[in-house]
Parts: structure tokens; sequence; C-alpha cells
């Protein structure tokens, strides 16, 4: 009973920072996992992904009724993610990890500045977040979701953390945009991974239900009250993440 | 068809909105399976519930709940795509969900 309540528990948290925040949850699940519960590394980064599924099936219907989803944009960006995770499994045995590590602690810290420090264009005069993503912003936008997609494979990360801020940096999204946006795509990046770990025999299934089953609640509630907290909250939140994120994978290289 | 300026449109268009329409009724699919299976699991708990019903549920529940998980994203992607490029053969954004459904099922038949 008390592993019942414990891993629903940790879903209920972790689904509920996903579903504000727009991320899978696994930069928060995997060290609970490893350093808490004593998983091993590779059931709790397996375990991670069904998470970041639940998190994406729960959350995208509250975002869609929001009208704070871009399918369409979301659909081709993940092209180009999958395409370099494709690429970082390949080229993985080629290059060091820990400079990537490193390369992208410093891209979250900076990411980070600019989540905190920089305040987006009002809403149009209806109340609606403007979004014009221009061709421009895809000739940068894609390469750079293509470099995420690769290094998320090989930091065995989700990738939502580093979607929303390419979304609102990048192709200036407004955050709650950005948000349901990234909400859609982890869903699409958790599904690639998580089946392959499941085919391998990976994935605890009965206590990857419960987590995620916790998670699934937790994602509908985040993404319900996510309308009412304020645009600037959304981005500092976000910001603390991003430097969480960023002092782990220093800690890791240097490690 | 520039992308840019599809992405820019209203993002209820009826294209759009079969995405979400089978998104919301995926997610209240799998979000019953679950929560029937963490119910069930609870009541044999807290009531030492023993049932033949109730033992086949937990039984089978975290199989079904995972494979419902990755279907969701996977079937939602191919139908609505297939949708949208019947509509429109020249709709960029359709093949590319159907060549993300295709490549997530290739996956598993890869496996």
């Amino acid at each position: 009973m008390a592993e019942l309540l414990t891993l629903v528990g940790i879903g209920l948290l972790v689904g509920f920072a996903g579903g504000t925040l727009g991320v899978g949850g696994g930069f928060l699940l995997v060290p609970i996992l490893f350093s808490w519960l004593s998983w091993p590394m590779l059931a709790s980064v397996a375990a991670s992904h069904f998470c970041g599924m639940a998190v994406s099936a729960s959350a995208t219907g509250n975002y869609s009724k929001a009208g704070l989803i871009d399918w369409r944009l979301g659909i081709v960006m993940e092209v180009a993610a999958v395409a370099g995770a494709a690429a970082g499994a390949w080229g993985v045995r080629w290059i060091s990890v820990d400079l990537v590590a490193v390369a992208f602690s410093a891209v979250a810290s900076w990411s980070a500045y600019r989540m905190w420090s920089v305040r987006e264009a009002p809403p149009g005069p209806d109340g609606v977040p403007r979004v014009n993503v221009t061709g421009k912003q895809y000739a940068i936008g894609l390469p750079a979701m293509f470099l995420i997609g690769g290094v998320s494979g090989v930091l065995g990360l989700g990738g939502g953390v580093f979607i929303v801020p390419i979304l609102t940096e990048l192709m200036h999204l407004p955050i709650r945009r950005a948000v349901g946006t990234s909400v859609f795509m982890v869903g699409m990046n958790a599904a690639a991974a998580g089946i392959v770990y499941y085919l391998h025999g990976d994935v605890p299934a009965d206590s990857t239900s419960l987590l995620a089953g916790g998670v699934f609640a937790g994602a509908m509630i985040g993404s319900g009250i996510q309308h009412r907290l304020p645009a600037v909250a959304l981005r500092r939140g976000f910001a603390i993440i991003l430097v969480v994120l960023s002092a782990r994978l220093l800690i890791r290289a240097l490690s | 068809m520039s992308i840019g300026r599809r992405v820019t449109a209203d993002p209820d268009t009826n294209a759009s909105a079969i995405l979400a329409s089978l998104y919301t009724w995926g997610a209240r699919l799998i979000g019953g399976i679950l929560m029937v299976g963490i119910i069930a699991q609870a009541a044999t708990f807290f009531f030492s519930f023993r049932d033949e019903s109730v033992g086949q549920i937990i039984a089978i529940w975290p199989t079904v709940s995972m494979l419902g998980l990755w279907a969701v994203p996977v079937l939602s992607l191919s139908v609505a795509g297939c949708t949208w490029v019947i509509r429109d053969r020249r709709d960029w954004t359709g093949w590319m969900a159907i060549g993300i459904g295709v490549f997530l099922s290739s996956l598993w038949i890869l496996q």
C-alpha cells in the first residue's frame, strides 16, 4: 500500500509540474526514482518516458480547448527533432557526452536568464496572443530543433525543457502557446523512446502504471490551472527549472 | 503552399480540430484505464477485496495502460495525417504527421 501511495503521490507532483510548464518531467522523475527510490537507472529513464506520454495525453486536451497548441508547428518541429534524435543515436559513439553536457549546461543557463529577464509582447486587443511564425524563424528553429533532438538523445532527456525556450526565444511564441505546443511534442518524443525500452523489457510495468496514473491526474490539474497563472510567473518557473537542469548537467559532466 | 502561412492560420481550423478531438478522446480512454487500475489495486489493499474479475484487471492493467499511452500519439497523428492528406494532397504537414506515425510504428516492428 505504501508503494501505491508513494508512486501515485510522486506522479501527481511530477505531472502537475509537467502539465503547468509543458515538460515531460523526466528531469524531476529520473533523479527521484534513481536516487530516492533506488530504481536502476535504465528503469528510471524508461519509466520517465511513459510518464512523459501520460503528461502529453492528459494535458493536450486542456491546452487544445484553450487554443494554445500550434498543431502544425509542433508536427513540423517534431520532424526535425526526430531526425536529430536518430542522428544523435548514431553519432553518440564519436562525441564526448561530457562536452555536450557542459555545452548544454551553458545553453540552459542562458535560456534561464532570457526566460527570467525578457518580457514578452502583450496580447492583441482581443486578448489572444499574437502568433506570427515566419519562414526566417523556421530557418532558425528547425536546425535548433534538430540539434536539441540529437542532444536530448545523447543526454537521456525528453527534450521538453529545451523545446519551450526554442519556441519562445527563437520562434517568438508567447509562453503559454509555447508550453501548449511543447506538451503535444513531448508525447511524440516520449513515444519514440519509450516503446524501445518497453520492447526490451526495461519498463517495470506495474510500478510505472501507478506512476503514470498519478502523472495523468497531476497533469490534468496543472494544465487546468495554468491559464490562471500570470505569464511572468510561468516564465520564471521555467527559468528555475532550467537553472536546476544546468547545475545537474554540469555536476554530471564534472563527476 | 507555404508551411509558414498554414501555421500562422487560426489554430481551430477543421484539420487541427480532428487531431485535437482524437487526442482528447484517446486521453479520456487511457485516463479511464489508469484510474480503474489504481482503484482496483487500492480496493485490494484497503478492503482486502479478493475477486476474480478484480484480479484479472490488476493482471492485465499494466500492459494495457503502457500500450494505451503509446497508442494515443501514434494513432492520433496517423489518422489525422491521413484525413488532412485526403482533403489536400499538397498538405505538407499531413504527410509529416503520417511520417511520424509510421516512424513510431516502425520502431515497434523493428524491435
